[in-house]
């Protein structure tokens, strides 16, 4: 029965893994490239 | 076989096997909320000796959970040997769809054994939510230019793609539920709803 499961493999799903606030590598590009966009449409 | 009263007289053994398969078949045809119940009680019931069975129902209860919006933990796929997703998991989380076609060709042979290559391509849809996401939280207002999302599809290696392109992804999006809002043509620009714009996935398949 479910004795045999492990219990410590019941929490390994993460649902909230999206954060608000990111200052990694990736948005930090992200940002740019969106800087650079406003750049040119004022020109 | 569901509507047998037998159906819970079966030894274990089997009622897991059964469920692996049923849950594989509901997989294939996207059916996603039933691989999640069928492959999650495979997996949980599985003897924890048997490492290799569990490792197998693993390789297709990742794929789906991540479709349904369920992050595998580290732990997870360091203990089964499972890291050809743990890229997968980190470019699709930033919605790096260039990455994501790094990890699939690095994995390729992987992928095309498992059968699921084609589900994980799938990921891809989760991965252009995501981007769009940052963009909208970087841009943080509810009208977002079509150009700025197509900037960000060049960011991660889409180049090929223009401005129709980019409407037809979000598009899709809206009406996949992925994001809530609507398209203004006439100004080239998505109007996003002021409340949850982009809705957890979690809540989309319930």
């Amino acid at each position: 029965g479910t004795e045999d499961a492990d219990d410590e493999e019941v929490s390994v799903w993460e649902d909230n893994w999206e954060d608000d606030v990111v200052q990694d590598d990736f948005n930090q590009q992200l940002k740019q490239q969106l800087e650079k966009l406003k750049e040119k449409n004022k020109t | 076989i569901d509507s047998s009263p037998f159906k819970d007289h079966f030894p274990l053994a089997q009622q897991i096997t059964y469920r692996y398969f049923v849950g594989r078949k509901a997989m294939f045809d996207s059916d996603y909320a039933s691989a999640d119940e069928y492959l999650s009680y495979a997996f949980q019931n599985c003897h924890r000796n048997s490492r290799k069975n569990k490792r197998l129902i693993l390789t297709y209860l990742i794929p789906v959970k991540m479709l349904l919006g369920y992050m595998p933990s580290k732990t997870l796929l360091e203990k089964y040997d499972l890291m050809q997703f743990w890229d997968l998991v980190l470019t699709v989380k930033d919605g790096n769809l260039r990455g994501i076609d790094q990890v699939m060709e690095a994995h390729e042979n992987f992928f095309i054994r498992a059968g699921i290559y084609l589900i994980v391509e799938k990921l891809k849809i989760t991965a252009y939510r995501n981007l769009f996401r940052k963009v909208y939280l970087i841009e943080n207002t509810h009208q977002i230019e079509i150009a700025s999302f197509q900037a960000a599809l060049q960011l991660v290696g889409q180049d090929d793609v223009d401005s129709d392109e980019t409407q037809c992804i979000v598009a899709n999006l809206i009406y996949d539920g992925k994001i809530k809002g609507y398209i203004s043509y006439q100004h080239k620009k998505v109007v996003v709803s002021k409340q949850n714009a982009f809705p957890p996935l979690t809540s989309l398949y319930q």
